[in-house]
């Protein structure tokens, strides 16, 4: 064979390849055959299959506390000041410099606004699962404010039977872009001046999702809604706290920031890898145990 | 001479792969290839892929619960009746290659009148689709426009039906009126399926995602069925995919409870008429409806040019990042993004529709995976708070309804007639 002849073969191997591709296309599903036809069978023929959410088995024993802080290790990342270009005299009183509250941390490295939540699934409403406190506060008001033309909570937390009362506390007209996935309704809808309007999820999201404005570009927060009141979103010193965690079964929590989204790696309580891998927390709490946490987490997982 | 015959036949060869290569292979959908993205960079790890393996336990699940563009087939869910939302029948005529029988049957309607545009996954990117502006949309996240429902609900059936029938004005969508109705019918049905199909693909993307050893080897659901253990896991899987099915299946079905109702429009003398509009004048720029905002100073839709609809937006956000995330999902195939821009109310052109009833559903809903809200209505029986009322609603239809014809609107308007050039 010479040379000529494998250019030839070469380009007989390329042409069926290459020719009909169009650039930037996803490529074609690719199910192995037999395997579609044994899911098609599967699924035709399980009338009264096993509940889809995985209920988890054991029961809890009673009420635990887990609570905590989060930590930046390294320098965290600048804050670049927000583009205020719009109704200046209201949403930047003065010319005054807003930074960005992508990342938010304190003097001594605490992390707000980063949010940890169960993932566990039972059945919602449970008493066993959920204190009396919970369940009362089941069907409550949110509160969600905007002022000087910023949301005044970044990350907002609820459950997906409570309804958000969206304020505007601001002599202009707001919209509330919230663009829900997973279980929780999307909505859009203006607020005036000094006035209110309710958002009602339904159901409970994949993950925090985010909510805008579209009159002020800049204007950004998150809303998480879970099934479950098992939430928190740390403060301004980067404290957490989830009261009535159901003790004495095993738990998954996620762990997320709106930079980072599930932070991947941290260090808990002194430890890199359990209870804290791939973005999960697995822990187990006594009866009246309050566990406190301490999460470090690298600069550059920020964008520091 | 034998090296000059195997030359012979590998040119021949390379000739035929050249000609016939690119004929008519058989259609596939396409995998869902920036939703796929956006899951991986959801992990926090830049780096993190999904595996083959991974992926095509995806595609086995959605072709067994949906069938091919050649063989469509529906899935057999318990919770909810699927052909109350969508017809076999009907699918089997819009789905396949386009042809006719003797009788003048036809076939494959989606490929002849749609997929050029849509594709063939229904994903918006069929194509002609990188020359038109605005994009066709991509049906997968089930989101439409023009529909009589509010924000976050599904469009009905007659939604969608009379956007085939009546096109969108201002865009490269036209009307199918001509189609006989069952054909518009079998369509409607085609998209509807086709938007439910890319739904599950996303929701089974998440689901895997949610599942928590995930390794390059997990599948969505086990297809080993060869010890009872494994026969139980894949029953329980299966029994988890049908529920996020029947979630997706469900919105559609549950549309028409949704539809906003309209109250009618009160009949006006000319006076009334020139009042109203002077009413809807003021709540046009007032802080309540605030149109101005977005609209812009003059209703030319130069209020707000920043802003991306939805499906860009979901995957490029507004943060920081954004113009980073727009080169990591282009190339995962996401149209090149565009800016989305309000209505210019001037130019009489409505995309979704020019009847009051269309303008008063696109102001008391705004328009779904837009910046468009919906007005805050005002609460019956408390008249100190702050929103609209349905009166309120139509006196902003009529100011719209008259924008295009005043005179500002006319750019020739101020050009004067020179008598002797009309000789």
């Amino acid at each position: 064979m010479n040379a000529k002849s494998i250019i030839c073969l070469a380009f007989a191997a390329i042409l069926p390849a290459a020719g009909c591709q169009r650039e930037g296309l996803s490529p074609a599903v690719r199910p192995v055959e037999a395997n579609v036809v044994a899911l098609r069978a599967a699924m035709g023929g399980d009338k009264g299959a096993a509940p889809a959410e995985t209920v988890a088995a054991q029961e809890p024993t009673g009420f635990g506390t887990l609570r905590g802080k989060f930590l930046v290790l390294g320098t965290p990342p600048a804050r670049p000041p927000l583009m205020i270009d719009k109704e200046q005299d209201v949403c930047a009183p003065g010319g005054k410099q807003v930074p960005s509250e992508t990342v938010v941390v304190g003097p001594g490295g605490e992390l707000q606004n980063a949010v940890i939540y169960l993932e566990t699934k039972y059945k919602a409403g449970d008493p066993k699962w959920e204190h009396a406190d919970d369940l009362a506060a089941m069907n409550a008001e949110i509160i969600f404010d905007q002022k000087v033309c910023r949301f005044l909570t970044r990350v907002a937390a609820m459950r997906s039977t409570q309804t958000m009362k969206v304020l505007n506390s601001d002599p202009v007209g707001h919209n509330t872009k919230l663009d829900g996935d997973g279980g929780a309704r999307p909505d859009n809808f203006t607020v005036p001046s000094n006035s209110s309007a309710f958002y009602a999820p339904g159901g409970e999201s994949q993950q925090p999702f985010p909510v805008s404005c579209s009159i002020h570009p800049w204007m950004s927060a998150w809303c998480l809604v879970r099934n479950s009141p098992h939430f928190a979103v740390t403060d301004k010193d980067g404290n957490f706290e989830i009261k009535h965690v159901p003790a004495g079964v095993q738990l998954k929590f996620r762990v997320w920031q709106e930079k980072a989204k599930f932070i991947s790696a941290a260090t808990v309580a002194g430890k890199t890898d359990k209870p804290f891998g791939k973005g999960r927390l697995e822990l187990t709490l006594e009866k009246d145990e309050v566990r406190e946490l301490e999460f470090k987490i690298e600069t550059k997982l920020l964008g520091g | 001479m034998l090296g000059r015959l195997f030359r012979t036949v590998t040119f021949g060869l390379a000739a035929l792969a050249l000609v016939g290569g690119c004929g008519s292979p058989t259609a596939k959908y396409r995998r869902y290839e920036t939703y796929v993205r956006k899951m991986e960079l959801g992990t926090g790890n830049d780096k993190f892929r999904l595996s083959g393996p991974n992926l095509s336990s995806v595609d086995e699940v959605v072709t067994a619960l949906y069938g091919t563009p050649d063989e469509p087939a529906l899935p057999a869910l318990d919770e909810v009746e699927v052909a109350q939302v969508l017809d076999l029948a009907k699918l089997k005529l819009a789905a396949g290659p386009v042809g006719s029988d003797e009788q003048g049957n036809v076939r494959g309607l989606y490929r002849e009148h749609c997929a050029h545009c849509h594709g063939i996954t229904g994903d918006g990117w069929g194509p002609t689709a990188a020359f038109l502006n605005p994009y066709p949309r991509d049906y997968r996240p089930g989101k439409f426009k023009f529909k009589s429902t509010p924000v976050g609900y599904r469009p009905t059936h007659d939604d969608l039906k009379k956007i085939l029938l009546e096109g969108i004005p201002g865009t490269a969508m036209p009307s199918f009126k001509l189609l006989p109705d069952l054909e518009v019918e079998a369509l409607v049905h085609y998209v509807k399926y086709l938007s439910i199909r890319g739904e599950t693909e996303r929701t089974l993307l998440e689901m895997l995602m949610a599942g928590e050893e995930l390794t390059k080897d997990t599948r969505l659901v086990t297809v080993d069925v060869s010890t009872p253990e494994l026969k139980t896991r894949q029953q329980d899987e299966l029994a988890a995919v049908k529920d996020r099915v029947s979630t997706v299946v469900k919105r559609w079905q549950s549309a028409p409870e949704a539809v906003v109702a309209i109250p009618a429009r009160d009949s006006m003398t000319a006076e009334q008429l020139d009042e109203s509009r002077r009413r809807g004048r003021d709540l046009f720029y007032g802080a309540i409806a605030n149109c101005v905002k977005c609209h812009g100073d003059s209703a030319l839709g130069d209020g707000t040019l920043t802003d991306y609809d939805d499906w860009a937006g979901e995957f490029i956000g507004k943060g920081p990042d954004q113009q980073q995330l727009i080169k990591v999902f282009v190339a995962a195939g996401l149209p090149e993004p565009r800016n989305i821009k309000p209505r210019n109310l001037r130019q009489g052109v409505f995309r979704g529709g020019l009847r009051p009833v269309d303008i008063y559903w696109r102001i008391k809903n705004g328009i779904e995976g837009t910046p468009m809200p919906a007005a805050t209505m005002k609460p019956e029986g408390d008249a100190s708070a702050k929103g609209l009322t349905p009166t309120d609603l139509w006196d902003i239809v009529n100011y719209v309804e008259s924008l295009p014809f005043e005179s500002i609107s006319d750019p020739f308007q101020a050009v004067p007639a020179i008598p002797r050039e009309r000789l």
